[in-house]
């Protein structure tokens, strides 16, 4: 084998061995770390208020959370009851 | 460069359709085994051919514009305009079918069918609580969906159906790791997994040959924003009335085309895409922002990766840190609102920081964000525009009409279709916005899967080199720091005009 493909080789080894201890890794944190992390009370009322809120810390788009069906809703109660509200200014002296 | 010597073809042709005429000095012919990658974001096409005589790649740069095959009857942005408008469709149909004629609540029954893998906390099999149908659902329609659309227009070899068979997996175990409760409560999401996970295969091992016909990311993004063409509702544009308008249609194209100039100007960045893609998603909404800039700038896969990894970063420093300075300047709780929701890029984070402030704050950040997010329909039109009509035209060139439509990216055009079309929907019917909610049910999942998709092919096509070579000099970090300190201090200025000065009685009606 030439020294070019000798390289390759230990190069695709080492490659291979990197992404088992990577995936080694990821399993742990997913399967051991972050679960019992999610079990802690501090964190755990923390993430069911954000839940119950309807907010998701990941969302992409407004539509990805329910919060943002709420604020709508709200707003829109505001402005029928007062159309001008949002639309002619009124600036205190 | 194109290997020497005549090859005996008759079928294949590669030709740049901008230019009129073909690229290729010599070599059109017959390839009898080959695959054909034309990869939009680098305007070139690699021809892999696999003959005894010739197994070799090679590589050639059109003159701008698609890449035909003969026999191909629609290009990569109409293939994603076809794919996204069938799914939009069939949601439609669910919506249609489910409601009836009768005078009752809005329903669609596809969504049964169609989703992402669910929240989970001590086991991922949660993620599948409802008996994994949504999740198995979507797999087989994406599945059959584009491997049927991608070989009948010609736009894939007949090994895609097995490589994109594994691409989908790999989205699978993306969202699957994302839907973690503590990753999601941070807020790391998909788009940052699926990128990692693309990133850790082509860096370790490589992208195997059998897998490259389904690395197909601008497809998947393309159709992923035909998609989102679908949740893109303009009426939302004035869900604040006046001060949103202000905030959002007034701020937010400064800052994006300040940053711009200062980026071309001032630091003189090289790559005019990524100093785009860079501005849009600091100024606009972060992650979606800049995928859909990217696309209609044709923006490097690596330059979108490296725009929404600074995007990621900055998000979780500035959820952190602007409650604290709005209570630190004072500010109400409207006007600190106002002021988070149009500068902290992620839309999920505005709505947790918005939560520190108290609900005023919240409802206020949240209808903010949202006007900026539907604001990135227009944005990207415009962004597409300038692009063909300016920046991609020869100075010898009289920028005309004809040339604009020609060179326009396509999905664009999906886009804005979609987005009229369930606009229109939710403003003339009688039930309009229910229906149009539940259109968008059917098809948000169907989008979070494409982009998903499109990060573990962008990842699978990155090398960790490229994306150090897009931060050398610190250029981009700079650009987004100077532009973000330019939007903080625009929005502050217009949320205390708008709310403070202007409409103080908003914060007591509330």
């Amino acid at each position: 084998m030439s020294s070019d493909g000798t390289e390759a080789a230990t190069a695709h080894r080492i490659g291979r061995v990197s992404l088992c201890c990577v995936l080694a890794v990821a399993s742990f944190v997913w399967l051991k770390v972050l679960p019992d992390l999610a079990e802690r009370p501090e964190l755990r009322r923390r993430m069911d208020e954000l839940e119950s809120r309807g907010i998701d810390r990941t969302a992409m788009f407004y539509s990805d959370h329910p919060v943002s069906e709420r604020s709508q809703q709200t707003i829109r109660r505001v402005m029928e009851r007062n159309p001008d509200l949002f639309w002619r200014p009124t600036p205190r002296h | 460069m194109w290997p020497g010597g005549k090859f005996d073809c008759e079928s294949f042709r590669l030709k740049g359709k901008n230019a009129g005429h073909r690229v290729f000095d010599h070599g059109q012919g017959i390839l009898s085994n080959f695959q054909l990658t034309y990869d939009g974001a680098n305007g070139t096409s690699t021809v892999e051919v696999n003959q005894k005589m010739s197994d070799q790649r090679v590589s050639v740069t059109p003159e701008g514009g698609d890449v035909e095959r003969a026999g191909l009857r629609i290009s990569e942005d109409w293939l994603a305009v076809v794919l996204g408008g069938v799914l939009i469709v069939l949601s439609l149909v669910g919506v249609f079918a489910g409601t009836g004629t009768e005078p009752g609540p809005v329903s669609n029954p596809v969504t049964d069918y169609l989703g992402t893998p669910g929240k989970w906390s001590a086991s991922p099999g949660e993620a599948f609580a409802d008996g994994g149908v949504p999740v198995v659902g979507s797999l087989l329609l994406l599945f059959s969906l584009f491997s049927v659309g991608t070989i009948l227009t010609g736009n894939a070899s007949s090994r895609f159906p097995m490589a994109f068979a594994a691409v989908l997996l790999m989205a699978c175990f993306v969202l699957l790791l994302a839907g973690q409760k503590v990753v999601k409560y941070y807020g790391l999401e998909y788009a940052l997994w699926a990128l990692l996970l693309g990133l850790l295969i082509s860096n370790s091992v490589g992208v195997p040959r059998w897998l490259r016909p389904a690395v197909r990311g601008e497809l998947f993004i393309k159709t992923g924003l035909v998609l989102l063409g679908a949740e893109v509702l303009f009426g939302k544009l004035v869900a604040l009335g006046l001060p949103g308008i202000c905030i959002s249609w007034i701020v937010t194209p400064i800052v994006l085309i300040s940053t711009y100039w200062f980026g071309q100007r001032v630091l003189k960045i090289e790559s005019r895409s990524l100093n785009m893609v860079i501005s849009a998603d600091m100024s606009v909404c972060g992650v979606s922002a800049a995928i859909a800039t990217a696309a209609s700038c044709r923006a490097k896969k690596e330059e979108l990766s490296t725009a929404v990894g600074i995007s990621l970063g900055f998000t979780v420093l500035m959820m952190i840190v602007m409650p604290g300075l709005v209570k630190t300047l004072g500010l109400d709780e409207v006007t600190g609102g106002a002021w988070m929701g149009g500068t902290i890029d992620s839309t999920g984070a505005v709505a947790v920081a918005g939560t520190f402030l108290g609900e005023k704050g919240e409802l206020v950040a949240t209808t903010v964000k949202m006007i900026q997010n539907v604001l990135i329909g227009v944005i990207s039109f415009g962004v597409a525009l300038y692009w063909v009509s300016v920046v991609d035209r020869k100075e010898s060139e009289k920028p005309q009409l004809s040339e604009v439509w020609r060179r326009i990216p396509r999905f664009i055009f999906g886009f804005l279709a979609a987005s009229i079309l369930v606009s229109l929907m939710a403003s003339s019917l009688a039930d309009g916005e229910a229906m149009a909610g539940a259109v968008k049910a059917g098809t948000k999942p169907m989008r979070s899967w494409c982009f998903c998709l499109a990060f573990v092919c962008i990842g699978l096509d990155t090398q960790f080199r490229t994306l150090a070579a897009n931060l050398r000099g610190g250029k981009p970090l700079i650009l987004y720091v100077c532009g973000q300190f330019l939007n903080l201090l625009l929005t502050l200025l217009m949320s205390v005009l708008m709310f403070r000065i202007l409409f103080p009685d908003i914060s007591n009606e509330l």
